[in-house]
């Protein structure tokens, strides 16, 4: 027993050691009652503050049976402070709580709860080992940031999976090394910028593909080099490997200062257009043309064929404008300037001399000439056809092996919506949403319009069919606005002039 | 009207330059409005620091208003007040509805929570509790209790959604302290908290 002194100040004791200067004992709850601790007998449950799981995840915590008396040793501070040893039969538990609800629990089933309903400091002078044998689960609603003086090794066993709603920024003062033992994929909605000060070398062992629908441009202030294919041996004596295609539907540009083509077999051809210029040395085995050939200067030919030239002899020109120079067959007879082939009917006299010239006769037939064969030898080759009119040309590009390749990428768009979302999407966005970014999207009645919108989500199964309904299929509680009693500020019903307001 | 009492302490006039570790009340920065699991983002497209500023203002009044919730442990021990939906980008072309949530979710006036259990699920009749609560203790624009079967299993999903006034100069707030119950993101009561279900 001890007597309390009301008249004692603050900071004096009674002789028993006993005092109660503010008069708080005992508290409201226990007044009139027993002042066993409520939670020494199971009347009140002591629960540091846990707050509940996250999305996605269960904090797997059960709430054991209420305490019994006596298997709950309870001390409570006076400011609230509370520990307990519950031996009671399933709900064995251990509890230090400070008043503000942070402390530690230790649960019957052996589950430990740190809680703190301020900061948690954690401080360790060496080493920290933590070994968990089940799964992990981390919720940061802030900012995390994770600082390491030295290396940070992460070693993943299964899939290391990262989502950012934000940007991703990476800042690496050295190098990077990225060994990838299988494919490597990259979808990129938007555009990709790369920008290497130095130089940069791609090395593919096998095919490599590139399409663009777009246009493609290629800037090169240096020299620009492209080889292809392989020589077998390497004197060009054996195997020659590699084709080079470049097909374009309009036109084809290449202009330099200096151009070199060279091909042991080699074929231009077209239908209309200028090949040569004003100094341009043209070496040829077979040349036709089909209207005329004007020479500033000389033709020198050993034989000229005529395409309508049937018979012995090798010139059939209907008219020849301007002087010939040389001695034609059948003008030998008449060369009296170097001989006389009759008598001389004068006695001393003599006989002339022969004729001073000669001339080469060839009886051979001349060949036919087919202005579509290439002659290779004297003789017609059938390899070839190389005079091309409109037809063959139009042949050439829009129908051989060789013509223009007729290039539609993604013509319907379909590998472009299949990636940017933004046009299936109603232009609501342009990757896939979950549902929880769905509903957000939901938000704006412009938007829960958007029939694109709504119509790909119930689609692609991320946005039920119920969707749609308007009105609530059941209800329950139902609690009116004027059914709010601010404190101070809401009058009794009865007071008059409304100035008792609620106080609580 | 009513002055809005920002703590010192995490008044965000005084921050600086406003970054998702700003602080908007204990334990709460910007970061928590950013990383709602329906609305993720960041805040580089905000440039200008008073468009952050006029932001993080508006957060504060939510921050607060989550701060009350928190420390209500004996009501709301057991669970846990998340943001499911902050600061709201739309999509390039995408014009949010002047006066729409989205509109004004973009501005930070608008916020939408859900409230979780121990098991990491949004308690229903809970939730129905916290907007009681909430309509009874704090001030606002307006609350709504919304419902919705948007997701793929038909399920009923029940979250709160407030928005709050414009702040003028000197944290001068006309509150109005609406109510109404959605689902499906269609009004079925004005003035009214309607507990629904399937």
């Amino acid at each position: 027993m001890y007597k309390v002194d009301l008249n004692t100040n603050s900071g004096t004791v009674e002789p028993d050691g006993y005092k109660d200067p503010k008069k708080v004992f005992p508290r409201k709850e226990y007044q009139g009652k027993a002042s066993t601790n409520f939670a020494a007998r199971g009347i009140k449950r002591n629960n540091l503050y846990i707050g509940g799981g996250h999305v996605g995840l269960d904090l797997g915590l059960r709430e054991g049976p209420s305490s019994k008396y006596p298997k709950n040793q309870v001390r409570e501070s006076v400011s609230g402070h509370v520990t307990e040893i519950d031996d009671t039969p399933g709900n064995e538990r251990m509890l230090f709580k400070h008043k503000t609800g942070s402390g530690v629990e230790m649960r019957a089933d052996g589950t430990v709860i740190m809680s703190s309903t301020n900061h948690m400091i954690r401080i360790s002078q060496h080493d920290e080992k933590v070994i968990i044998e089940g799964n992990g689960e981390l919720f940061y609603n802030g900012n995390l940031k994770l600082n390491v003086s030295g290396d940070f090794d992460l070693n993943v066993g299964g899939n290391y999976n990262i989502t950012t709603g934000g940007d991703k920024v990476e800042n690496i003062k050295g190098g990077v090394r990225q060994t990838v033992t299988k494919n490597l994929e990259s979808t990129i909605i938007k555009n990709k910028t790369e920008y290497v000060a130095g130089s940069m070398s791609e090395t593919i062992l096998r095919d490599k593909v590139s399409i663009t629908k777009g246009a493609s441009s290629e800037y090169v202030e240096g020299d620009k080099e492209i080889f292809v294919g392989y020589k077998d041996p390497d004197d060009g004596s054996g195997d020659l490997v590699g084709d080079f295609i470049i097909t374009t539907a309009n036109t084809f540009t290449t202009t330099s200062d200096n151009i070199n083509v060279l091909a042991r077999d080699l074929t231009a051809v077209g239908d209309e257009g200028i090949i040569g210029g004003t100094n341009i040395i043209m070496h040829n085995y077979n040349m036709y043309t089909g209207h005329s050939i004007n020479a500033g200067d000389n033709i020198t030919v050993p034989t000229i064929y005529n395409d309508t030239q049937v018979t012995t002899g090798h010139m059939n020109i209907p008219v020849v404008y301007g002087d010939l120079q040389g001695t034609a067959h059948q003008a030998i007879t008449a060369d009296v300037t170097n001989s006389q082939n009759y008598a001389d009917p004068v006695a001393g006299g003599g006989v002339g001399a022969d004729q001073g010239y000669t001339v080469t006769q060839n009886s051979n037939a001349d060949i036919p000439v087919d202005a579509t064969t290439r002659v290779l030898d004297g003789i017609n080759s059938t390899t070839a056809v190389t005079r091309v009119d409109l037809d063959g040309a139009d042949a050439y590009l829009h129908q051989g092996n060789l013509g223009i390749r007729n290039v539609r990428i993604d013509i319907g768009d379909d590998i472009k919506d299949a990636i940017d979302k933004t046009t299936p999407y109603g232009g609501l966005s342009s990757r896939k949403l979950t549902t929880p970014e769905i509903r957000s999207k939901m938000r704006d009645p412009a938007n829960a319009r958007n029939e694109d919108f709504t119509a790909s989500q119930a689609t692609e199964g991320k946005l039920a069919a119920m969707w749609i309904n308007k009105v609530a299929p059941d209800a329950g509680r139902i609690v009116k606005a004027s059914d709010t009693k601010v404190k101070g500020r809401t009058p009794f019903p009865n007071s008059k002039n409304g100035n008792k307001t609620v106080t609580t | 009207m009513a002055i809005f009492t920002v703590d010192p302490a995490y008044n965000p006039e005084r921050a600086g330059r406003i970054t998702p570790a700003t602080k908007l009340a204990p334990g709460i920065t910007m970061a928590k409005f950013l990383g709602g699991y329906g609305s993720q983002t960041n805040m580089n497209h905000i440039t200008d620091n008073t468009d952050r500023l006029n932001l993080a203002k508006n957060y504060a009044i939510h921050a607060k208003l989550m701060r009350h919730v928190i420390s209500n442990q004996a009501e709301f021990n057991n669970h846990r007040m998340i943001v499911a939906e902050g600061l709201y980008v739309p999509a390039e072309g995408e014009t949010p509805q002047p006066g729409s949530l989205t509109f004004l979710k973009q501005k930070g006036r608008a916020v939408v929570y859900e409230l979780r259990g121990i098991n990491g699920l949004i308690s229903n009749q809970k939730t129905f509790d916290l907007a009681k609560y909430l309509k009874d203790t704090t001030e606002f624009d307006m609350l709504s209790l919304s419902y919705d079967t948007f997701n793929p299993d038909e399920s009923l999903t029940v979250q709160l959604i407030i928005t709050t006034p414009v702040i003028k100069n000197g944290w001068e707030v006309v509150y109005k302290n609406e109510i109404e119950t959605r689902f499906n993101e269609n009004v079925q009561t004005q003035g009214e908290l309607t507990e629904i279900s399937l």
